[in-house]
């Protein structure tokens, strides 16, 4: 209740004189002449009850509350077979009364329509007579039913429909407080419903959220086909033949909703289905909105012209609540107002189309309803992915980042070397190969099928075979994008291909103008790093750094090879050199892209790693913080550097003794990794590794297992088999069935980890060997004795060959061929073995655990060979 | 009988209270019967909107040789008060009651609606419209005679005593404020 404290008389005043304005100037004229701001608040909320009223009052009382004639008459009455409950509803021509059958045969209650006394002219007799014909041709689910139909004994036409419980579609949104999406899904049912209508030839014409009810489970019901007529062959509904078409019909007798008519209806032409498509664009722009499409404020001819087909709707999302105007925006809105076109012609020609639409919005897919620019493909392609496959995204998003900065590194070059024309051939031929590439993700391209993101980066990849020979640089700058997407989706061996190849053609041009050759070494070498293979990562980056000193001292992107360098040096453990570059990166950082940026979080990221490893645990703490601070702020949830830095934390935490919050954040890290990258990927391979052995350590084996068994195929058919993370991946299960006595997979696993280094690192690696005697050691559980002591003896030739007779490594494997003798009853063999053993041990001055496990064994084997004797 | 209502009507404008009293109470038994026969019975009944009501009510009271264009005037304001006391009754006799907006505005709309939502909406107008006499008599007549009378523009400008423009004008901040009103 408004208590007003302000002057009613001033008010009114203002209001009326708001009113002569056009709406859109009202508030500065209101900022002029009203300068109470409670004044200001009231006026700005009659303005707008004045614009939302639309025909609120215009029916009067009578007709809205008259006294029904169900009171006095109608209550307890037979009609046909039908015993008059009460009155529903009343509507242009007739009550609608809930009633029961009343011969006892079962109890049924219907909706009765009856025509009212007093309009039993010829015409709505016929039109009477007309619905009940269309609703007997109609049997579909969200239609209601036509049960019945006569003629009473008094001689009023009535028909019994299935009485529908259920609130009208708006009301039903409202009260529940429906999403978008639901409220998307609810009004497929009533396209569904009008489809079926067309498709039996039958346009409705009178489609709003009056005729529209939803049931308490939610099932949406079509009423009152009262002015729906039946197509002539030639789709049209055979326009004002009767003149009920007409406007001044529509004004006489309210057979229409104006606010819901299409133009062609109130101006009283052909009426189609489309009719009924722009109907349903006002049902839909309502339900999204909460708004009508058009406010009819007198139901004058002139101002239902005006209204319906002079004034084009705002954009539902202008319109809408804030809460879903974000939603609306774009797809929503293009498809609404598609609907509402003025011309049939331009509208969605079938309600298929409609539906297919708004379906495909749900899905996250393109709509036909959009223009065709690679900026609305790929905007779309990202944000399906964002969920299902956020790893789609992340390709994209280094695609189109790549591309912009090498577009932008041109200009800088351009600026420098000016030339102008070459920086715009190359803007130019970047964006045409987006075109093509986005282009690809359209349904008439792709019959249905959604591309998924490596397929587009094949297709790009394809293009590029042959694009652009012309223009080296841009197509190196490509191919280096490309190869960034693939390595983001975790395609190593594609992506390092495509590097090599952009490499190669960069290095062919005279100097490296714009940076194309160091950002392609600066990203191969990042794709070294993800694969730890550091010893070939580093030269690419001292290269890379290289050239931009030469090129550019003061080169925006001089950090990021450095960045990669320091942390290559924390990885090798050299943590002086690693320290120095990544406070250098930080400062480069900081003055190019300011303390907000994402590639200073980069830094602070790398520099808190490589602090953590030096044991600085504040200082490492405080750099992470800040680092996914930034993250936090500039990207969405899940994105793989949030992530990144997560997995760090948790490191930082392990090494500080806290090992709940650093399983808890790895956890975290895992379910986010699952959702980006759900085929996989090395950062999500190594993050399972890691929380494996962390459960491994606390001897929860079997959790450990569950967590890595069912990533283990995916992982070797997105990486290959010779992968590194794979190959330990292997391990680590093999490791966690071994424990867990799953003897006959933990071979199988320890087997295929064998074949993997003999393959990839060759017989001598220390994997390998280390590989051959866990797999003996199992062998051994097995009571395979001959093939363990085989691959055991083999081991000790090589490691013998390798690091000389007196490795601690040498004395491990005795000891593990010492059980294996000993096993196979050979006590002497097993003796010699452990005293060689426990020999090198003493000697190598080893923490102890080799040497007292060597003594505990001796010490058995002796106490057994004493009892035999 | 008709000779009645008119000695009342001609003596309302001499400014008789009781008078006054006398003819809404006639006006409004009259157009309580009207409205019943115009459902319940297909001899009066090709009317269906207020305004055929109020003008029957109007012709079979009043000797419309006696009675002056002023007085047709008076009766239009007396006879908008009365069905809108009219259509209350009926509403809450319909088990209305005051829920506070249990109603969809739209039932103010659109003809197609359940009848005790529509009931509780014209007791919820009529609840609104007594809290904007307070501040404004004059609006509130002016939404009695055009939503509760059906009366038109000029009718409404008639027996209010005001020009048709400010008739307009009043009726479009009326509905502004009721709809506000009852949006909330």
């Amino acid at each position: 209740m408004t208590t007003a404290r302000f002057d009613w008389h001033e008010a009114d005043r203002l209001f009326d004189a708001a009113l002569e304005l056009p709406a859109e100037e009202r508030a500065r004229w209101l900022d002029e002449h009203c300068p109470d701001p409670e004044l200001r608040r009231h006026l700005e909320r009659l303005l707008e009850a004045d614009a939302a009223a639309g025909r609120f009052l215009e029916l009067d009382g009578w007709r809205i509350a008259g006294p029904p004639a169900s009171e006095d008459d109608a209550v307890g009455r037979l009609v046909g077979p039908y015993r008059i409950v009460r009155e529903l509803a009343r509507g242009g021509m007739g009550i609608v009364y809930l009633a029961e059958r009343a011969d006892g045969q079962f109890r049924q209650q219907v909706a009765l329509k009856l025509i009212r006394h007093g309009i039993d002219s010829d015409r709505i007799h016929r039109r009477f007579l007309a619905e009940r014909q269309i609703l007997a041709r109609l049997s579909h689910a969200n239609i209601a039913r036509l049960l019945d139909g006569g003629v009473s004994d008094r001689g009023e036409p009535y028909f019994a429909i299935e009485y529908v419980e259920g609130v009208a579609i708006i009301a039903h949104a409202e009260a529940r407080a429906l999403g978008v999406s639901e409220r998307l899904r609810l009004f497929l049912q009533v396209a569904e419903a009008v489809r079926y209508a067309h498709q039996n030839l039958v346009v409705h014409r009178d489609l709003k959220p009056g005729n529209i009810l939803v049931t308490g489970d939610g099932q949406v019901k079509l009423l009152d086909f009262g002015i729906a007529k039946v197509l002539r062959g030639d789709g049209q509904a055979g326009a004002a033949e009767d003149g009920v078409d007409s406007l001044v019909t529509l004004t006489e007798d309210r057979l229409l909703t104006p606010e819901y008519a299409a133009p062609e209806q109130v101006r009283g032409e052909a009426i189609t289905t489309a009719t009924d498509i722009y109907a349903l664009g006002t049902v839909l722009y309502e339900l999204l909105t909460g708004r009508r499409a058009h406010h009819v404020e007198r139901r004058t001819p002139t101002e239902i012209v005006r209204a319906v087909v002079e004034t084009i709707p705002a954009a539902p999302s202008a319109v809408a609540p804030a809460a879903r105007r974000r939603e609306l925006r774009g797809d929503l809105d293009v498809i609404v107002l598609t609907a509402l076109r003025k011309e049939p012609a331009r509208r969605y020609q079938t309600v298929e189309k409609l539906a297919g639409d708004l379906a495909r919005y749900l899905d996250g897919l393109p709509v036909s309803a959009r223009a065709d620019s690679w900026r609305y493909r790929a905007g779309k392609f990202v944000r399906r992915h964002r969920f299902g496959a956020a790893a789609a995204a992340a390709v994209l998003a280094s695609l189109v980042a790549g591309l912009a900065g090498t577009v932008w590194q041109a200009r800088v070059a351009s600026e420098r070397a000016r030339v102008a024309s070459a920086e715009a051939a190359k803007q130019r031929a970047v964006g045409e190969f987006l075109v093509r590439l986005f282009a690809r993700t359209s349904p008439a391209h792709t019959l249905g099928h959604d591309p998924s993101a490596s397929e587009l980066l094949d297709q790009g990849r394809r293009d590029l075979d042959t694009a652009l020979a012309e223009q080296p640089e841009t197509r190196a700058a490509l191919l280096a994008a490309v190869a960034q997407a693939y390595g983001a989706l975790g395609h190593m061996p594609q992506s390092d291909t495509l590097f090599a190849q952009a490499v190669t053609l960069a290095r062919t041009q005279p100097r490296d103008a714009d940076g194309t050759l160091a950002a392609a070494l600066t990203g191969w070498a990042g794709n070294f790093l993800v694969e730890s293979k550091f010893e070939q990562a580093a030269p690419l980056l001292r290269e890379a750094i290289a050239l931009s000193r030469v090129r550019d001292p003061d080169d925006p992107w001089m950090a990021r090879p450095v960045r990669a360098l320091g942390r290559v040096y924390t990885y090798t453990g050299q943590h002086d050199s690693a320290a120095a570059l990544l406070r250098e990166a930080l400062a480069l950082d900081l003055r190019h892209h300011g303390p907000a940026s994402t590639e200073t979080a980069s830094s602070y990221d790398d520099l808190g790693y490589e602090l953590l490893k030096q044991k600085n645990f504040a200082g490492a703490d405080t750099a992470l913080g800040r680092a996914l601070a930034i993250w936090r702020a500039r990207l969405p949830a899940d994105h793989p550097s949030i992530l990144w830095t997560l997995s760090n934390l948790a490191a930082l935490r392990l090494a500080q003794g806290n090992r709940r919050e650093a399983e808890a954040l790895l956890r975290e890290v895992v379910a986010a990794q699952h959702r980006v990258y759900p085929r996989g990927h090395p950062e999500l391979a190594h993050s399972l590794m890691w929380l494996g052995s962390l459960l491994a350590e606390e001897g929860r084996y079997a959790e450990a297992e569950s967590l890595t068994a069912p990533e283990v195929a995916r992982h070797r058919s997105l990486l290959g088999p010779d992968n590194d993370h794979v190959i330990v991946m292997i391990q680590s299960l093999a490791d966690f069935r071994y424990r867990l006595g799953k003897l006959g997979q933990a071979e199988r696993d320890q087997r295929e980890v064998l074949a993997g280094w003999r393959r990839t690192l060759g017989p001598e690696h220390h994997r390998t060997l280390d590989a051959e005697e866990r797999l003996a050691v199992i062998l051994r559980e097995e009571g395979k004795l001959g093939e363990a002591s085989a691959l055991l003896s083999d081991a000790l030739v090589v490691r013998r060959r390798v690091g000389g007779d007196r490795g601690i490594d040498v004395a491990r494997t005795l000891l593990e061929l010492a059980i294996v003798d000993e096993r196979a009853g050979r006590p002497q063999d097993a003796e010699r073995r452990l005293r060689e053993a426990l020999a090198i041990a003493r000697a190598a001055k080893s923490d102890g655990v080799e040497t007292a496990q060597i003594e505990s064994q001796l010490g058995a084997v002796l106490d057994r060979e004493r009892k035999r004797r | 009988m008709t000779d009645a209502i008119t000695d009342v009507l001609l003596g309302a404008r001499d400014g008789d209270a009781r008078a006054l009293d006398r003819l809404f109470e006639s006006v409004y038994d009259e157009l309580r019967r009207v409205a019943h026969a115009a459902l319940r019975n297909e001899q009066t009944g090709h009317t269906l909107s207020t305004t055929g009501l109020v003008h029957e009510a109007y012709f079979k009271l009043v000797d419309q040789t006696r009675v002056e264009w002023h007085d047709r005037a008076h009766f239009f304001g007396v006879a908008a008060r009365a069905m809108r006391q009219i259509l209350v009754e009926y509403a809450r006799r319909r088990g209305a009651v005051k829920r506070g907006g249990q109603f969809r505005l739209v039932a103010l709309e659109e003809g197609l609606v359940p009848a005790d939502e529509r009931a509780d909406a014209i007791v919820a107008v009529d609840e609104a419209l007594t809290r904007l006499a307070e501040h404004d008599p004059a609006m509130a007549r002016v939404v009695e005679c055009r939503f509760f009378a059906g009366l038109t523009e000029e009718e409404t400008a008639e027996a209010t005593g005001a020009s048709v423009r400010t008739v307009q004008r009043q009726w479009r901040r009326a509905k502004a404020w009721l709809y506000q009103e009852l949006a909330s």
